[in-house]
């Protein structure tokens, strides 16, 4: 079971305490102008940015500046683009070097067309990381067996994939994150698929630490408020969760004709 | 002298060091992670490492994404 | 005490009333707050519910089976002063051991009878009876059966594991009682004084690499709900700890034994069966022993109905089963004397599939080599 009874109900990952339970990604924005807002809006302590190879000597279209305006932020470098443990490590180390802190959330998706994380490098990947000092965020299918190898080889967090990535499609993997859930020590936050801040919601009625987004925000009509609502759908879930849900009542036990107890005797030996 | 940066030929005019050759390209002040034939170099070392004819430099810096 | 085991106090379902245990009856994940409403005096007349509701639960989790196991006590010297036990160092029991020629012929006698899973008992580490002699009771077990299993003293981990390099798949180790005090008084002298030693012996058997842990309280020593609510945290701490093990629950009651102790929390068949459904409830994937300290009407009714593993023909002396005679009185006095043979019967009659072998040791073997 994991503690969470801080006053102010922060949570903590690497040694790192924050108050917002909404990470954000900063991708597949118009311009940087409108990230920077929709970031502002979402009150995301926790940010993710993605490394590349400078372009051609230009120092135009730079992420970094718009992002620095914004106070607060820890930035969470990823390994977007490799496909293999070797590269995502490569990835990670150069990612330490520019941002200073540790964490490094490792992405590893051969497959080019739906991005699924290859659970088999992101293990390796992982173990190599967090042997190094690294706080491992693992960007993961919502496996509950690899959710515990994660942990054992010193990942910081555990980031399932609410369903496939940019597919809106929400928490297609609840029975599996709740099983996450119920086993991790460390923070699970929920991680693409997700489209409507319910969903978001939801993931932090089930006992998810956090959840991140982009696409949602990203592709939403007015992503300033988008990231608003998802916020406040986010602080809403994790209310809910504190409080404690009211059980659902789908399953009716059905009465027996011939009785099940009638053997018992009152009697103590 | 000649060098592959970013994977593209690239003739330095007066640059023989990694801390010469980002003053050079514009990237001076700014916050990049150099790979030199293959091995990071971190921000603190750069000036010790002096550049050769047909080295491998690689810039890298966060974009979005992810 | 350690945190994991506080019951917080809104939880001691005291208040519950039975629209709170219908709703438990419907969670789709109970936990803690269900199974202390479940053990609460309201779900008292919704019996017949929770009796539907574990059976449903064991059914679509376990099939219609029953493993069946059966225990062999290799010694009974004791050192502990249990206010409660057969064995206690300071009943007048003949102390004796087996010497290895004699295990091996009761357990032949015991795999005459069908039984692929055995647990082997001893009381507390003594000279004749230390880690060396269960060790080599192991060996022996492992030679014969497929899940050997041991009820004997806690261990260091070091031990733990030279246990499983030699065989064996199990630990059980009850607390007996979880609150502090009541467990003071009632281990009135020798090592199992010491309430944490025993406490962490699951974590050690389970860093060590055990298979499986069985769990219990000796229901009957103080009160049943506070000792299950201290007994599911247990149990969960340990599963989220080492996900890798499996663990086993067990609800002893008091029976007589040799020094006529009585009962200061006497608990009838009604609650020791609501306390079982109630676990099945809450945790519907894990298994429920019910051993021959029962009586077989009880156990019949009870078979399927939460409960998953079950012993039959069961001696509670030292041998006993046809390679050795018996000359202790046993640690306590049996219900349930049918053989197994008539206890499979029954089964049957009851649309059970009796099951002795639950895992192949074969398995194990060809990981090692």
């Amino acid at each position: 079971m994991k503690e969470t009874g801080n006053a102010d109900d922060s949570w903590t990952v690497g040694g790192h305490r924050f108050t917002s339970r909404l990470l954000m990604g900063t991708g597949k924005f118009r311009d940087a102008e409108t990230m920077a807002d929709a970031i502002q809006a979402s009150g995301a302590q926790f940010v993710t940015v993605a490394l590349r190879r400078v372009g051609g000597g230009s120092g135009a279209d730079d992420l970094l500046e718009s992002l620095l305006k914004l106070r607060g932020i820890t930035l969470m470098p990823n390994t977007s683009g490799a496909r293999t443990a070797a590269e995502a490590i490569r990835a990670a180390r150069l990612g330490r070097e520019l941002s200073g802190s540790p964490f490094v959330k490792v992405e590893i998706h051969p497959d080019p067309h739906h991005l699924m994380p290859d659970p088999i490098e992101t293990f390796e990947a992982a173990r190599v990381l967090a042997a190094e000092g690294f706080a491992v965020m693992p960007y993961m299918p919502a496996d509950p067996v690899l959710a515990r190898r994660l942990e054992d080889v010193g990942c910081a967090s555990l980031m399932p994939q609410g369903s496939a990535i940019g597919s809106g499609r929400g928490l297609a993997t609840a029975d599996m994150l709740r099983l996450i859930v119920r086993g991790a020590r460390i923070p699970v936050i929920v991680d693409a698929g997700l489209r409507a801040p319910s969903e978001a919601a939801a993931a932090l009625e089930m006992g998810c630490e956090a959840v991140l987004v982009n696409s949602a925000v990203a592709a939403a009509g007015d992503p300033a408020a988008m990231a608003d609502a998802f916020a406040r759908a986010v602080a809403a879930g994790r209310s809910a969760f504190m409080a404690g849900l009211m059980p659902r009542g789908s399953e009716t036990a059905a009465t027996s004709t011939s009785p099940l107890t009638s053997f018992l005797s009152p009697v103590t030996p | 002298m000649k060098v592959i940066l970013n994977g593209e030929p690239f003739e330095t005019t007066r640059a023989d060091s990694v801390t010469g050759l980002l003053e050079e390209t514009g990237f001076g002040g700014r916050e990049v992670a150099v790979v030199l034939n293959g091995e990071m170099i971190p921000a603190g070392a750069r000036g010790a490492y002096r550049l050769s004819e047909g080295d491998h430099v690689e810039l890298f810096r966060f974009v979005a994404g992810g | 005490m350690p945190v994991w085991l506080d019951l917080p106090r809104d939880q001691a379902g005291g208040t519950a009333t039975q629209e709170d245990v219908e709703r438990a009856l419907a969670c789709s994940d109970p936990g803690a707050r269900e199974l202390a409403v479940l053990l609460s005096p309201a779900a008292s007349p919704l019996m017949e519910a929770m009796a539907v509701r574990a059976r449903d639960l064991t059914r679509r989790h376990f099939g219609r089976t029953i493993s069946l196991y059966t225990p062999l006590y290799l010694a009974n010297y004791c050192s502990n002063g249990c206010e409660y036990c057969g064995f206690a160092s300071d009943r007048p029991q003949r102390r004796v051991h087996l010497k290895p020629s004699e295990m091996a012929r009761e357990m032949d006698a015991i795999t005459g009878r069908g039984f692929q899973e055995l647990l082997l008992l001893t009381g507390e580490r003594s000279e004749p009876a230390g880690v060396d002699f269960l060790l080599a009771g192991v060996s022996l077990a492992a030679e014969r059966f497929h899940h050997v299993g041991i009820e004997a003293f806690p261990m260091t981990a070091p031990e733990y594991a030279r246990m499983a390099e030699a065989g064996c798949s199990g630990v059980t180790i009850y607390q007996e009682t979880y609150d502090p005090d009541r467990y003071g008084r009632l281990h009135r002298w020798g090592p199992k004084k010491d309430y944490l030693e025993r406490l962490e012996a699951p974590s050690r058997a389970m860093a060590a690499g055990m298979r499986t842990v069985g769990l219990g309280v000796l229901l009957g020593l103080s009160d049943p709900v506070s000792e299950a609510l201290r007994l599911f945290r247990h149990a969960n701490h340990l599963r989220s700890t080492y996900w890798r093990s499996g663990i086993a629950l067990s609800f002893p009651r008091l029976r007589p034994e040799a020094g006529g102790f009585v009962s200061p929390f006497p608990v009838d068949e009604s609650m020791l069966a609501r306390i079982i459904f109630a676990f099945r409830i809450v945790m519907p994937d894990v298994p429920i022993l019910l051993s021959t300290r029962e009586r077989p009407e009880f156990r019949d009714g009870m078979a399927g109905l939460g409960v998953t593993k079950m012993s039959a023909g069961s001696r509670t002396t030292v041998g006993g089963y046809g390679g050795t005679e018996a000359v202790d009185d046993g640690q306590f006095r049996i219900s349930d004397e049918r053989s197994v043979e008539e206890f499979c019967a029954m089964l049957r009659n009851r649309g059970l599939d009796p099951v002795f072998k639950n895992w192949d040791r074969v398995f194990m073997e060809a990981a090692d080599g």
